[in-house]
């Protein structure tokens, strides 16, 4: 029996047919009574499931829904973020990336410390043609950069002394009490100017030197000045004084 | 000014009218935060959906956490119910789902039914019973058959409850499956054949 046959016999017995396709679908069984058993089959099957839309009552309530619907209110919500997990591979790529750009980076583009040999070894290791040697004090006037490259080594050692001379605090705060202090003090030869100072006019002068000309730092103090904690009357400042180091002790 | 509404509802079926009103206003007062307004939605369909949910699970406790589950979870998600579908369709898809769920998760349990049948099913036919066919009025009979029912895939379960217990039309059954007219015909079609094929023996050699 094919299933298109099987089909309408199944509609025939649970009644889904009009009249007519009824009536058509009975003359074409009526000599075949393996149909006629398979439709009996399906009544009776028919019938057997109507016996089962009896069922037992049932004992919900009102009551225990609500407290089904309660403890699930109360429970802890769950947080819905389907890709919070992603957080932590996008960091740690991020980190990765970051630490081997930040290496590559300083490997490529920060400058190496290299000696830098005196304009007399440089043409000691490599003999340039004269013309090379007259054209470079013009290069000097051009260009900073090469003035900086050729920067005497004494220099650079001398102005890295400075920067990290200990005084240069103290300088600042006797630029500072000259400036407050009311009565008129021996200022002295550093304090009024330092490019003035014999030392810095000792130190050879190009592109370089113009940037710590006006640092404290690069002469030696040659006076302590005090601040007293007596404020003066008129004015309230506290009054300071300038002594040579010979007179002053430290720590007494 | 105000003939419009009264108009309007002239118009419309007043039985038919009057449920679906119903249904729709206690549902918008369910959303509001009414909690009464669900509890009579409960009151109203429960016997309903008891009645599928004990067709496609027969054990009464089993089918009594269903029915609770689905409207736990109509009540959490009614603003995703659209009116336009009947409130109960809507809730007997709920339901049919859980049903599957619930059968996906008890396949040991299917094939113990599935065995459990076919004893039963030999019981009944092997016996000292001249007329198998006076037996189909039986209790026992009725038993076999529904753990016959129970034992077929949980996909013609729904379709045979859904038609042949619940006599649900087609457009229905198809909006609770979520196909189309034709395809609910089909796995009706299908359903049946599969059950048929199952009880054949029960049925009856009927000469």
């Amino acid at each position: 029996m094919n299933e298109r046959l099987d089909d309408r016999l199944q509609q025939l017995a649970n009644g889904e047919l009009s009249e007519r396709e009824a009536a058509v679908i009975n003359r074409e069984i009526a000599a075949d009574p393996e149909a006629q058993a398979r439709l009996q089959q399906y009544s009776d099957m028919r019938g057997s499931l109507e016996g089962l839309r009896e069922v037992p009552p049932d004992q919900l309530s009102r009551e225990r829904l609500r407290e089904r619907l309660l403890a699930d209110g109360l429970k802890t919500q769950r947080v819905a973020s389907g890709a919070s997990w992603l957080w932590m591979p996008t960091a740690a790529a991020a980190l990765v990336f970051l630490v081997y750009y930040s290496r590559l980076h300083s490997t490529q583009v920060e400058p190496r410390m290299i000696g830098i040999p005196n304009s007399s070894d440089l043409a000691s290791v490599v003999p340039s043609p004269k013309a090379s040697v007259l054209a470079l004090p013009k290069l000097h006037e051009a260009s900073p950069m090469l003035a900086m490259n050729e920067k005497p080594a004494p220099h650079f050692t001398a102005s890295l002394a400075a920067d990290t001379e200990p005084t240069k605090r103290r300088h600042h705060h006797a630029h500072h009490a000259k400036a407050l202090a009311p009565a008129p003090v021996d200022s002295g030869s550093y304090l009024a100017d330092n490019s003035a100072s014999p030392t810095d006019a000792a130190a050879p002068t190009n592109v370089a030197d113009s940037t710590d000309a006006n640092s404290p730092a690069a002469s030696p103090p040659e006076s302590v000045v005090l601040i007293s904690s007596d404020s003066d009357a008129k004015t309230g400042a506290q009054q300071a004084t300038e002594e040579t180091p010979s007179n002053v002790t430290v720590g007494g | 000014m105000i003939g419009t509404p009264y108009t309007v509802r002239m118009n419309a079926p007043v039985i038919g009218r009057i449920d679906l009103d119903n249904d729709a206003s206690l549902v918008r007062k369910a959303r509001d935060g009414d909690y009464g307004a669900f509890e009579m939605l409960f009151e109203r369909h429960r016997t309903l959906v008891y009645r599928f949910a004990y067709q496609m699970v027969p054990r009464r406790d089993d089918a009594e956490d269903i029915v609770q589950e689905a409207f736990v979870r109509a009540y959490q998600n009614l603003h995703k119910y659209r009116d336009e579908a009947k409130f109960t369709t809507w809730l007997l898809r709920i339901v049919s789902n859980l049903c599957t769920d619930q059968a996906r998760m008890g396949q040991r349990r299917t094939v113990l039914e599935q065995q459990e049948a076919a004893g039963a099913l030999d019981w009944m036919t092997i016996g000292d019973v001249d007329d198998p066919v006076q037996n189909l009025e039986d209790d026992r009979r009725k038993v076999a058959l529904r753990k016959a029912l129970s034992a077929l895939p949980v996909h013609h379960r729904t379709a045979i409850v859904l038609r042949d217990l619940e006599e649900r039309e087609y457009p229905e059954i198809a909006a609770i499956l979520g196909c189309t007219v034709g395809g609910a015909k089909l796995r009706v079609l299908r359903a049946r054949r599969a059950l048929r094929d199952r009880i054949a023996p029960l049925l009856g050699d009927r000469r």
